[in-house]
């Protein structure tokens, strides 16, 4: 019997075979694919979000933890009320003149019935009662109500000028003025003692380790567990801009690599049928095995063994980028010394080297990897610690794990790749 | 889903047909059948309207196998030595051979030669095809189906006979 009738035989009866596969299987197919779908979202979205809404938050909303500026804003906050209160003064006065009443008998009772409310709207508030000027306070008491109690500390201060309004009716506005002026004076002073050094450069040098959360190849599925990272560097400019005392924001610009290797692995020249190959960017199809040792040891001792056509080679990808990072830190010890801060954030990358190195007994080739994406992101987590040398000369060393989220365009077997690094720079500040 | 359970419904039946052919038993089929949709829905959005759809579906079962088979491959190696088997000549012509009893038959061929012999005799790959899809040599691929084919010749003659 010939082979082209037994393959003929075999070719009639079974290639269109169609046979119903049992349900579980699509039951199967579809638990699946459902779970997929419910992707949990890993830490460093989180951080980067986090980082991203803080850092936000902190340039629109200046807050500074220098005593002497809040109460530059209380300054401020009485300023703005004053007016106001003028007119309520002036109304309370005014009444007083027309009616022709004993001026403390009518005070008296329309300052207790505020003083009533102030006592409901804060119970903790608590009003002084010396001699004299218990009447002054009452009516600095209402201003105070859509405030914090804090305020009363600094009534003792302008208690004189808001007798002054009630003593004098025609010079009210004189003593308040010189209040105004005063308080800009006490301003200006206190500014410029108070500045800091809230700016520091650095730059920095860092050797990274490239690695991946799974076991898999971006650039073949049969490359699975032969994946290596490499050790690269990156180096760059750090800038932070100090918040306050514990918190600082930072970015910078840095060139950074990462490197993978697949060593000892079989590599095929392919054609674009076989969905198992990698075409690359210019066209080049190869497919890769990782038991080409194996199987060729096992097949060398057959006889019909007569020629293999793959080769041993190496593949090893690396790509690069430009780093942008924003990041806020916190310090949570430190002293004049050492100081040390927790970072969290995100960068933008921009990829500006992108090859796959194959090399074989054969041939060598330059290829470029087809699903990388040209802009990418990483969430950053780490430690930043800083060794002062002198008030402005610092060594800072940064211990950073940094996630990659959009490193390739499509199917990459599931490899997302992370990078451990040590940053390492001199800081000055200014 | 609704799409999936379309493309599910639609092509399941020819799909397991491959899947029979190409594994060594039942349940090995169904898993393999499993893997491929997965695999389909994963990567449906490559497929670039190049040729039939239904053809680019049965490809990715067949490498599906394909790989399947590597995977295990890479855990046992079973070495397989020619055996000289004297031809008899049959005449298969006018036989009655059941689909479920060449399907029998082809199942039970070492997991190499089954899929050289499907890849070759019922898919129409090439041997450099082959070849490059297994990691073997274009002349372990010929070797391989020819003991394929002995293989299966044996056992129809046998089957006859009886």
């Amino acid at each position: 019997m010939g082979n082209k009738k037994i393959d003929h035989l075999f070719q009639e009866q079974l290639k269109n075979l169609e046979v119903s596969p049992n349900k579980r299987v699509w039951n199967n197919v579809k638990a699946q694919l459902t779970k997929k779908k419910r992707r949990i979202f890993p830490f460093w979205w989180f951080s980067g979000a986090v980082a991203s809404i803080l850092v936000v938050v902190l340039f629109f909303y200046p807050f500074s933890n220098d005593e002497n500026q809040n109460i530059n804003n209380n300054f401020d906050e009485i300023m703005t009320i004053i007016p106001e209160k003028k007119i309520k003064l002036n109304t309370i006065v005014d009444s007083l003149s027309t009616e022709q009443t004993p001026k403390n008998q009518i005070l008296m009772t329309k300052i207790d019935k505020v003083s009533k409310i102030t006592r409901k709207k804060n119970s903790n508030f608590t009003i002084p009662k010396k001699e004299g000027i218990q009447t002054t306070h009452k009516i600095v008491n209402p201003i105070a109500i859509n405030h914090q109690p804090m305020l009363v500390d600094f009534t003792g201060v302008q208690q004189n000028t808001f007798l002054h309004h009630f003593k004098l009716k025609d010079s009210k506005s004189k003593p308040q003025k010189l209040n105004i002026t005063e308080v800009i004076k006490k301003k200006e002073n206190t500014q410029p003692s108070k500045k800091t050094k809230n700016w520091s450069i650095s730059p920095t040098f860092a050797v990274l380790k490239s690695n991946s959360l799974t076991d898999t190849s971006p650039i073949n599925a049969s490359l699975s567990q032969s994946t290596s990272g490499e050790n690269t560097y990156a180096y760059g400019v750090q800038i932070a801009y100090k918040l306050n005392k514990k918190w600082s924001v930072q970015s910078g610009i840095y060139l950074q690599e990462m490197s993978y290797a697949n060593k000892q692995i079989a590599v095929n020249t392919s054609s674009s049928r076989n969905p198992f190959a990698t075409e690359f960017s210019n066209g080049a199809s190869f497919s890769f095995s990782t038991n080409f040792i194996r199987e060729s040891a096992a097949l060398s001792d057959n006889s019909f063994i007569s020629n293999l056509t793959n080769t041993t080679g190496n593949v090893a990808q690396n790509y690069g980028y430009i780093e942008i990072p924003i990041e806020i830190k916190y310090n949570f010890s430190g002293n004049t010394k050492l100081t040390s801060e927790i970072v969290t954030g995100f960068s933008t990358l921009f990829l500006n080297k992108n090859e796959v190195v194959l090399s074989t007994q054969n041939f060598t080739q330059n290829l470029e990897a087809p699903n990388l994406n040209d802009i990418n992101f990483s969430g950053n987590f780490g430690f930043d610690f800083n060794y002062f040398l002198t008030t402005k000369w610092s060594f800072n060393i940064n211990p950073m794990f940094k996630v990659q989220l959009n490193t390739f365009s499509n199917n990459a077997n599931g490899f997302t790749p992370f990078n451990l690094g040590l940053y390492s720079g001199i800081k000055y500040q200014f | 889903m609704e799409a999936q359970s379309k493309v599910y419904h639609l092509f399941a039946d020819k799909l397991f047909g491959v899947c029979l052919k190409y594994s060594k038993n039942y349940q090995d089929a169904e898993d393999n059948l499993q893997d491929s949709f997965l695999t389909i829905f994963a990567k449906i959005k490559q497929y670039k309207h190049k040729g039939s759809f239904e053809g680019w579906l049965k490809r990715i079962t067949i490498n599906t196998a394909i790989q399947k088979y590597r995977e295990k491959a890479t855990l046992q190696i079973v070495k397989e030595v020619a055996e000289e088997i004297e031809e008899e000549e049959v005449d298969l012509q006018n036989t009655g051979f059941t689909v479920a009893t060449l399907l029998a038959h082809i199942q039970q061929l070492p997991d190499q030669y089954r899929i050289v012999f499907n890849l070759y005799a019922l898919d129409n790959y090439s041997h450099k095809e082959i070849a490059s899809l297994l990691n073997i040599s274009v002349g372990t691929s010929k070797s391989n189906l020819s003991r394929a084919r002995t293989i299966l010749k044996d056992k129809l003659t046998k089957q006859k006979n009886n």
